[in-house]
C-alpha cells in the first residue's frame, strides 16, 4: 500500500532553464583521472621531499 | 588519447612523448568508462533509461571527458522530458570540447528557437505548481495543471507517474494505470513507475474480481446493520450501507449547527477577506495615484526640458538677427566708404573702412576691402599726420596722441619715424613717461641712426634720470 504523503516528499521542483548556469557550475565534475593525478602529483611531491 | 598529466594528444602511445608521464593507467581509466558508456548504450536501445542513466553517469565519474557518454546522458534526459538536465549536460560537453562535437548540434536546434525555450520553462512552472496544489491537497487543480503539462511535453515521465499517484490516491486506479503505463513507454525500468504501476493494477485487478463474484451466483451476501458483506471463498468485500436522512427534532438541530456554522465561516472567513479585498483596494488605489503622479512628474521634465530647448532656439535666432544686422552695417559701411573715397572725402571713408567687420564680409568684399583700405589708408594718413601736428603745437597732447596713433596704427614708419617720435614727446609732455619710453625705444631701435634716434636716447635718459628705479629696465 503506497503512503501518498511520503511519496509526494519524493517529488522535487524542477529547475528552470535560467538554472543552468548555476547548474554547471555548482556540479562537482571530478572523475577518476583527476584523483589519479592528484594521488601522484602528491607521491612525487613526497618523493621531492624525502630526498 | 589526451595525456593526463599535460593534456596534449597522444594518439595510442603508452609513453607521452611531451612530458613522459606513463600512460597506461590512463588508458585503463578510458577503457573502463567506454564500457560504462557502451552498457549505457546498450541499456539505452532497450529503453531502460533509468540503467542506462546508471551506467552513463558512472562512466562519467570514471572519465568526465567521455564526450558521447554525456551527449548521450544529455538524450536520455530530453527523453524522459528532463530538457533542462539535457541542456546542462550538453554546455559541459561542448565547453569539454567545442569542435566536432554533437553536442553543439543539438544546443543549436533548442536554442534557434527561442518559443520552445519558452514553452519548457512554462511546462516546468506548470509542473512545480501542480506538486505544490498536491501538497496543499488541491489534487484536481494538480491534476489539470499535470495534464497541461504532458500535452506539451509528453516525454515528462516524473509528471505521468505524479499524475498516476494523484489518481491512486483519489482511488481512481484505472486511470493512475493508464497514465503509468505511458510513462513505463518511455522508461521501461523506472522502479518509481514499476512501483505506482504495480498498485494500480492490483487495486484494478481486485475491483475487477469484485465485479466477477457479484455477477457469480456463489457469492454470499450477508447484510448486517450498517453494512453488506459478500463473501466468496476466502475473499470478503464490505460495502457501507448510505445512511438516511433523519427528521424531525434531528434536522432542527441539523439546521442549527448549519447557521452556526455559517456564521462562523462568514465571521472567520468572509468578513476578513473583505477587509483584506478593501485593504488590497486601497493599496491599489495608492499606487495607482502615485503612479499618476510620476507620470506628471515625468511630463513636466519633458516640457520644463521643452521649454529649455525653446528658449536656446529663441537666443540662436536672436543672435542670428544681431548678425544680420551687424552683416547689414557692415556692408553699409563699406559702400559709405567707397562712396566718402569716391568724392575723396577720405577722413570720412577712414572712419566708415574702420567700422566695416571683415569676419562678415564675404571673400569678394574682403578683396574689395583690402583694396579700399589701402588705398584710403594713403590718403587719410596724410589727414591724420597733419591733424596730429596741429594739436601737438597746439599743446594739445591728448588729441595728438590720438592722431598719432592713428597713423603709426596705419605705418608706423611715416615721415621718416617722425609721426613714431611725435607720439613719444606727446606722451612724455603729457606726464606719461611709460608709454614715451616704449616708444622713444622704438624709434631708438628703427632710426637709431638719424638726429631722432639721438634726440630719443636723450630724452630717455632724461626720464630715467628723473626715475632712477626704472632704469635698467627701460634702457636698450
Amino acid at each position: 500500500m503506497l503512503d501518498f504523503e511520503e511519496e509526494l516528499k519524493k517529488f522535487h521542483p524542477n529547475k528552470e532553464v535560467e538554472d543552468v548556469e548555476k547548474i554547471i557550475y555548482e556540479r562537482d565534475l571530478t572523475d577518476v583521472s583527476d584523483i589519479v593525478k592528484s594521488m601522484l602529483d602528491e607521491l612525487r611531491y613526497g618523493q621531492d621531499n624525502s630526498r | 588519447m589526451k595525456c593526463y598529466n599535460c593534456g596534449i594528444d597522444t594518439g595510442f602511445e603508452t609513453i607521452c612523448p611531451n612530458c613522459g608521464m606513463n600512460l597506461i593507467i590512463n588508458k585503463k581509466i578510458a577503457a573502463f568508462s567506454n564500457y560504462w558508456y557502451n552498457d549505457g548504450l546498450e541499456r539505452a536501445k532497450v529503453r531502460d533509461l533509468s540503467g542506462a542513466m546508471e551506467s552513463l553517469k558512472k562512466s562519467l565519474k570514471i572519465n568526465k571527458e567521455n564526450i558521447d557518454a554525456r551527449n548521450l546522458l544529455g538524450l536520455i534526459y530530453l527523453e524522459i522530458g528532463e530538457t533542462v538536465e539535457a541542456l546542462t549536460e550538453w554546455v559541459i560537453s561542448k565547453n569539454l570540447q567545442p569542435e566536432d562535437n554533437l553536442a553543439g548540434s543539438y544546443l543549436e536546434s533548442v536554442q534557434q528557437n527561442a518559443g520552445r525555450l519558452e514553452t519548457i520553462n512554462t511546462t516546468i512552472k506548470k509542473y512545480n505548481q501542480a506538486i505544490k496544489y498536491c501538497n496543499e491537497k488541491n489534487d484536481d487543480l494538480a491534476i489539470i495543471n499535470l495534464k497541461k503539462v504532458l500535452t506539451i511535453n509528453e516525454h515528462l515521465v516524473k509528471a505521468y507517474q505524479l499524475l498516476g499517484l494523484v489518481y491512486i490516491k483519489q482511488e481512481n486506479y484505472k486511470k493512475a494505470e493508464k497514465y503509468l503505463k505511458k510513462a513505463l513507454n518511455i522508461n521501461k525500468t523506472d522502479s518509481r513507475t514499476l512501483r505506482y504501476l504495480k498498485e494500480a493494477s492490483s487495486k484494478v485487478e481486485a475491483v475487477k474480481k469484485i465485479k466477477k463474484k457479484s455477477e457469480n451466483p456463489e457469492v454470499k451476501v450477508k447484510k448486517e446493520k450498517n453494512r453488506t458483506v459478500y463473501t466468496t471463498g476466502n475473499d470478503t468485500i464490505i460495502q457501507p450501507i448510505a445512511v438516511k436522512e433523519r427528521t424531525g427534532l434531528s434536522s432542527v438541530v441539523n439546521i442549527m449547527i448549519g447557521v452556526i456554522l455559517g456564521t462562523l465561516v462568514v465571521g472567520f472567513l468572509v468578513i476578513p477577506a473583505i477587509n483584506q479585498s478593501a485593504k488590497n483596494d486601497t493599496a491599489n488605489s495608492v499606487t495607482k495615484v502615485n503612479e499618476q503622479l510620476a507620470d506628471k512628474e515625468a511630463q513636466i521634465n519633458d516640457l520644463n526640458k521643452q521649454i529649455e530647448e525653446s528658449n536656446k532656439k529663441i537666443e540662436e535666432l536672436q543672435k542670428n538677427v544681431e548678425t544680420s544686422a551687424d552683416t547689414s552695417n557692415t556692408y553699409t559701411n563699406l559702400l559709405t566708404a567707397l562712396n566718402y573715397y569716391n568724392a575723396k572725402d577720405f577722413e570720412n571713408a577712414a572712419n566708415s573702412i574702420t567700422s566695416v567687420n571683415t569676419e562678415l564680409l564675404s571673400t569678394e568684399a574682403k578683396a574689395m576691402y583690402d583694396s579700399l583700405l589701402a588705398q584710403v589708408n594713403d590718403e587719410v594718413v596724410k589727414i591724420y599726420y597733419t591733424q596730429a601736428s596741429n594739436y601737438f603745437k597746439g599743446g594739445d597732447y591728448a588729441n595728438a596722441i590720438n592722431f598719432y596713433q592713428k597713423v603709426v596704427g596705419i605705418n608706423e614708419g611715416y615721415d621718416s619715424g617722425m609721426a613714431l617720435f611725435n607720439l613719444a614727446r606727446s606722451f612724455e609732455l603729457s606726464g606719461d613717461t611709460e608709454n614715451a619710453k616704449t616708444y622713444y625705444n622704438k624709434v631708438i631701435e628703427s632710426f637709431g641712426k638719424y638726429k631722432i634716434g639721438g634726440l630719443s636716447q636723450k630724452y630717455l635718459e632724461a626720464i630715467n634720470a628723473a626715475n632712477p628705479d626704472n632704469t635698467e629696465a627701460n634702457v636698450q
